[in-house]
């Protein structure tokens, strides 16, 4: 393929060196007379930037691939295997979240409103100071909006409602899907 | 036990979690190895309508055949083998949409409309054509390296192949594309004849 290294390349020698020369895969000595007849032959520049180009244009081609999301979403569904859906749905997975927050803190409310109130009364006999006395009148006065207790219970009961309620719309919902 | 035909233990973790029947392993997957099929896929078949659908008849074979690779050879080589057969017997079927790449007219694409993405446009057309012309190994391994992206060590994997093999391929391509795209005159810097 490689000519007599005595003699100088001819366009014929060119023709097929020209896409090795350009991947770089030429030894030395060839890329040397490649590169002088190159200086002085324009066609064979012209051959050069064709592989240039045609490189470029085969590089192109790439946007005819398909994604492969899409191919694994059609063998999935060919193959029957149904996609998984997320586990968290947000739709549903936010307002679970919020209504079960909701009875957290009611039930924490619950159980710990008398206690705490007796507990910063205690203190404030000046028993200790560690805890502040104005921290406790706040807690005092938290737990006893709309007059005490029921509010808090409210709570746990919404919280409770709007959390069936979601359970059983989501269950339904994938019960249709499926 | 002996996994030779694997790269990685991550690819045999992959197969073996596809196995069982994890879906997230089996997109995985496809994902590493479309670009591969899709190529090897293009280049037996040209620019006919039903590429992508031969494409998911190979990764349906993967999936049912996943159970029976016992890493025997290299897990790219394997799927390539799926590949090439699908499209081989797909390529013997008649193309749904129409005629054989070969009977098409081999014209340059006429310059009626200047718009660059129409040049483009004609430009494709015209080198998926030519290309049509090519020895199926010389259009694959093409496909390969530029479609799939592919080095030619994995490209010599996969087709079972020395790397020398490969590169010879590709050059003999490259020489032969440019025989059939300036005889029939190119679309891109040189006068149509
Ligand atoms: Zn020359």
């Amino acid at each position: 393929m490689i000519a007599n290294p005595s003699e100088a390349m001819n366009c014929n020698d060119l023709e097929n060196l020209l896409p090795v020369y350009l991947e770089g895969d030429l030894p030395g000595d060839a890329k040397v007379r490649v590169d002088e007849h190159l200086e002085r032959c324009a066609d064979c520049r012209k051959a050069l930037d064709f592989y240039r180009e045609l490189e470029s244009s085969l590089v192109e081609r790439r946007v005819l691939r398909p994604s492969p999301g899409r191919v694994a979403a059609r063998v999935a569904e060919r193959l029957g295997i149904r996609a998984r859906r997320p586990a968290f749905n947000t739709w549903v997975g936010v307002p679970g979240i919020l209504s079960a927050a909701l009875i957290l803190f009611g039930v924490v409310m619950l159980f710990i409103r008398n206690p705490v109130k007796e507990f910063f009364v205690r203190y404030e006999d000046g028993l200790s100071i560690r805890l502040s006395p104005k921290l406790g009148e706040w807690v005092t006065q938290i737990s006893q909006i709309g007059g005490g207790g029921d509010w808090v219970l409210l709570t746990v009961y919404g919280g409770v409602f709007a959390l069936i309620m979601l359970t059983g719309s989501w269950m339904v919902l994938k019960f249709v899907r499926e | 036990m002996e996994n030779k035909g694997f790269q990685t233990g991550e690819e045999a973790g992959l197969v073996a979690k596809a196995l069982r029947g994890n879906e997230k392993a089996f997109r995985q997957l496809i994902a590493q190895y479309q670009p591969m099929a899709y190529s090897v896929v293009r280049g037996i078949l040209g620019d006919r309508e039903d590429v992508e659908d031969v494409l998911q008849d190979v990764f349906i074979k993967v999936y049912r055949g996943l159970s029976g690779f016992r890493g025997d050879s290299k897990l790219s080589t394997w799927i390539y083998r799926i590949a090439r057969n699908e499209a081989v017997t797909a390529a013997r079927k008649r193309d749904p949409s129409g005629p054989p790449v070969e009977e098409l007219d081999l014209q340059t694409p006429a310059r009626t409309r200047p718009d660059e993405q129409y040049l483009q446009k004609a430009r494709q057309d015209y080198l998926g054509r030519c290309l049509g012309q090519l020895d199926e190994n010389y259009r694959v391994v093409l496909e390969l390296r530029y479609m799939g992206e592919m080095s030619y060590a994995e490209i010599g994997e996969a087709m079972d192949l020395p790397i020398g093999t490969v590169k010879t391929y590709i050059y003999r391509a490259k020489v032969e594309l440019r025989k059939v795209m300036t005889r029939r005159g190119h679309a891109g810097d040189r006068k149509p004849e």
